[in-house]
């Protein structure tokens, strides 16, 4: 009934993609904590490919926002795309929006951070 | 263990704690139809049932729970009475979601789907008309919930506690319960999220501000936390002044309004909503917001609800078998610390004592804190009988409701599961062959209503529980025939009622006139006893013909630990449990009641039967010229038992005999005393049992009764 998550990391034209796969669900974030712990030791930037996440639910958000959080404290970037359909309900479901899943970037004193706000939301 | 098997099997675990709780609150709410808080833990353990059910995919569950929520519903609006419709469907609904829950077990019956669509549809036609009165509340105040229509808008707080996921509730689903109630803008706060390394990815750290506008009131939007108030912090505030309200259009969502015009970053939204500060500022000034001016917004003070600690009742769930393990190894402890204590004793070296002192002195505490780890209050299983009764009483047309006194005793959970068949016999025989009809009854003068009371109390070491009924009592005459049709006594004997009733725990024995579905033949009374015995127990019955039966079990309060008195016999040394020794003295020639005869002895100006160890056990070599007598009383039954010595009282833990030597009579188990040796533990009512009948016949004053295993001789007198 519930696909296990898979981590994997591939090497693209110098840089490292992080791809989750599989529900992101109360049942298996521990056994993803365990496999993004190691994969978020060894690189710098990474993007998280996304495209392939299954179902997921609170405690699969949680998990991808306390891999942002372990990656912001290291000075690390961590830049997810390719949401699927299923996370962006359940991140609408719950009050948190797509940019939150990214880096926190700086917010520009005159209140736009230059990305381009009109098209999300 | 699979994870998705681990929460599959928690919530089995869960929802069959629900399901007996729906048992028992539906028989509360038959006997109180008025008792609102019963009806409100009713709808609250079906809506969970609803919910986790659907969480975890068991669809039928879900929907078979939300027809009977919905009537549950009205009930607590009051615009539907309980009847004994209502309450029969609830207990069949209990049963089948039972039989869903364990489908894919092992033998487990198939769903029957057909009864399952007949109660669906039974309940949905249990749905008041339109045209029904509104029942007045007797004692609450009417509900303070706006029932006008006008809309109102909350501000919401929701701070859970780590443990939320894990109790089963998905976030996501509660949020949507409250969209469901109106227009609803949803915000989560991200800032306590640990980073992954020293997170807990199963705890949740993320909580919430929800802005709802609504018609519904108050009380649907507490209904959505109904279970998880307890793991979470809710604050529900009526901010509708805070806002300006357009009647001609639906309040829209802050978020969106705030993030199309681009005037604020989706963070600093979250930043300002946890700093409470004004949004209704915000969104009159929408046209224009600096970030300048939003920071002055954050300058407020802020302060995130305190989570309040909701612990109440903190307890821990624990598998059996780590229990047990931690039991034995404490078992192991006593009987290591019995040894050390007694080396120390011993030794010259006087370092030694104190600390060995404080060792004993924390074993027994510890002891004493894991046994009672293992105490449980015999309640629950007193209550489980209440649908017994019900149902049964019910079958043969009897009225019968059941009493119970002394629930929150305290008993072994073993005691407790090995006592749960037997109870269920014994009080099925009550229905079945000791409480009249209610025609029959009436005739007699009595209520047409009978009475089982079941009771437990604590009595010195033991714990007794009774099962009492006011019917017909037993027919010693009819007893007493049967027993001589089945050559169970001779045909003259003639004997006293005690005795006769201890005819019933033979085995094969019945005197029902109809054998019914109920109880069988009613040959379940040896197997009583035999249980009981083996729990070390005691049982007797008391009965009068018209009034009623008692029937007593007396149990100890742990099966695992015995106080005993250690004598020696020969070379060998044997353990006397202390609760049924009355007094230990010595065998002086003046003790014998007459020179000849050594075998019975006056204690206290009565006459007492001696049985010798040395004889039962056949142990080898000469007597001591002074011997010791231990009288002990088990059942009413006083005897006597000749030992060489009395060493003194040893505190124990039982150890097992094991499948070789554990059939062995009059032996129920062995321990290990200080210096090492084994010393078996005495089964005294097997000692009684087998010891020489003739004698403890004389003495009850009757002639002899011919004894189930064939031996001893049924000459009266000797």
């Amino acid at each position: 009934m519930t696909t296990p998550v898979k981590v994997t990391t591939t090497q693209t034209d110098g840089a490292t993609i992080l791809g989750i796969s599989g529900d992101l669900r109360i049942a298996t974030v521990a056994d993803a904590k365990l496999q993004l712990v190691t994969a978020l030791a060894a690189y710098d930037e990474i993007q998280v490919d996304l495209s392939e996440v299954g179902q997921c639910d609170t405690a699969g958000i949680q998990l991808l926002l306390m891999a942002r959080a372990s990656a912001c404290a290291k000075g690390k970037r961590w830049m997810p795309k390719g949401h699927t359909d299923s996370l962006r309900v359940t991140l609408d479901r719950i009050g948190i929006s797509v940019e939150n899943l990214g880096s926190q970037t700086e917010v520009p004193e005159n209140g736009h951070d230059g990305r381009d706000r009109g098209s999300r939301g | 263990m699979d994870p998705a098997d681990l929460y599959q099997q928690t919530f089995r675990v869960e929802a069959d704690e629900l399901l007996a709780e729906i048992e028992a609150v539906i028989l509360l709410v038959e006997e109180n139809p008025e008792d609102g808080d019963a009806i409100n833990r009713l709808f609250r353990a079906v809506h969970t049932l609803k919910g986790s059910g659907g969480m975890f995919g068991l669809a039928d569950i879900a929907n078979f729970s939300h027809v009977l929520e919905s009537v549950l519903d009205k009930v607590r609006s009051r615009q539907l009475m309980v009847g004994r419709e209502l309450i029969d469907l609830t207990l069949a609904y209990r049963d089948q979601v039972a039989v869903m829950l364990h489908v894919g077990d092992a033998d487990a019956p198939a769903v029957d789907i057909e009864r399952v669509e007949d109660i669906k549809q039974r309940l949905a036609a249990l749905s008041p008309p339109p045209d029904t009165k509104v029942v007045a509340p007797p004692q609450k105040p009417a509900p303070a919930a706006s029932q006008t229509g006008d809309p109102v808008t909350y501000r919401i707080r929701f701070a859970p506690q780590p443990p939320l996921f894990l109790s089963g509730t998905e976030p996501a689903l509660l949020l949507d319960e409250l969209r469901d109630l109106g227009e609803c803008a949803v915000v989560a706060h991200l800032n306590d999220v640990p980073a992954l390394e020293d997170a807990d990815p199963e705890g949740c750290y993320l909580s919430w501000d929800i802005l709802l506008t609504t018609t519904a009131g108050l009380a649907p939007i507490k209904d959505v936390f109904a279970f998880v108030e307890d793991i979470s912090a809710i604050e529900i505030d009526d901010v509708s002044s805070d806002y300006v309200i357009d009647p001609d259009a639906p309040l829209p969502r802050l978020g969106e309004i705030l993030v199309q015009r681009g005037d604020v970053a989706v963070s600093d939204l979250h930043d300002a909503l946890r700093s409470q500060s004004r949004l209704g500022e915000l969104l009159v000034d929408s046209g224009q917001l600096p970030r300048t001016k939003l920071t002055s917004a954050l300058a407020e003070q802020r302060s995130i609800a305190a989570h309040q600690s909701a612990a109440k009742g903190d307890s821990v769930r624990v598998p059996s078998e780590k229990l047990d393990a931690l039991i034995n190894l404490v078992g192991e402890l006593v009987i290591n610390q019995a040894r050390l204590s007694q080396l120390a004793r011993n030794t010259v070296n006087m370092a030694l004592q104190a600390p060995v002192e404080e060792a004993e002195r924390l074993t027994d505490e510890l002891r004493d804190i894991v046994l009672s780890i293992r105490l449980m209050p015999i309640g629950a299983t007193f209550s489980r009988f209440k649908r017994l009764v019900r149902d049964l009483s019910g079958d043969l047309h009897k009225q019968i409701e059941l009493a119970t006194e002394g629930a929150e005793t305290e008993l072994d959970k073993t005691v407790i599961d090995r006592l749960s068949d037997p109870l269920v016999h014994l009080i099925r025989n009550c229905i079945d062959h000791g409480i009249e009809s209610p025609d029959e009854r009436s005739r007699s003068g009595k209520p047409a209503m009978g009475t089982i009371t079941l009771t437990a109390a604590h009595q010195g070491a033991n714990v007794v529980i009774s099962v009492i009924d006011d019917g017909a009592g037993l027919n010693t005459n009819a007893i007493l025939a049967k027993a001589k049709e089945r050559g169970l006594v001779t045909a003259d004997a003639a004997l006293s009622d005690k005795e006769i009733f201890d005819l019933i725990f033979q085995p094969g024995f019945s005197t029902a006139e109809k054998v019914t579905d109920v109880s069988g033949r009613g040959v379940g009374m040896d197997v009583v006893r035999r249980e009981v015995d083996s729990l070390r127990g005691s049982i007797e019955l008391h009965s009068e013909a018209g009034r009623g039966t008692r029937i007593d079990l007396s149990l100890p309060l742990t099966l695992a630990i015995i106080e005993g008195l250690l004598v020696q016999v020969a070379a060998d040394s044997y353990v006397v449990p202390l609760s049924s020794v009355e007094e230990c003295l010595e065998l002086t020639p003046d003790r014998f009641a007459t020179t000849s005869r050594r075998n019975v002895i006056q204690v206290q100006g009565s006459p007492v039967p001696l049985v010798r160890l040395r004889d039962i056990f056949s142990l080898p070599g000469p007597r001591p010229l002074l011997e010791q007598a231990v009288v002990i009383n088990v059942g009413q039954i006083r005897v006597g038992l000749a030992v060489d010595q009395v060493i003194g009282n040893h505190q124990t833990v039982i150890k097992s005999l094991g499948n070789l030597y554990g059939r062995a009579d009059c032996i129920s188990g062995a321990t290990i005393t200080g210096d090492g040796n084994v010393a078996l533990i005495l089964d005294l009512v097997g000692i009684i049992r087998d010891a020489s009948n003739d004698e403890i016949s004389r003495l009850a004053g009757s002639s002899a009764v011919a004894p189930a295993h064939g031996k001893g001789r049924a000459t009266p007198g000797a």
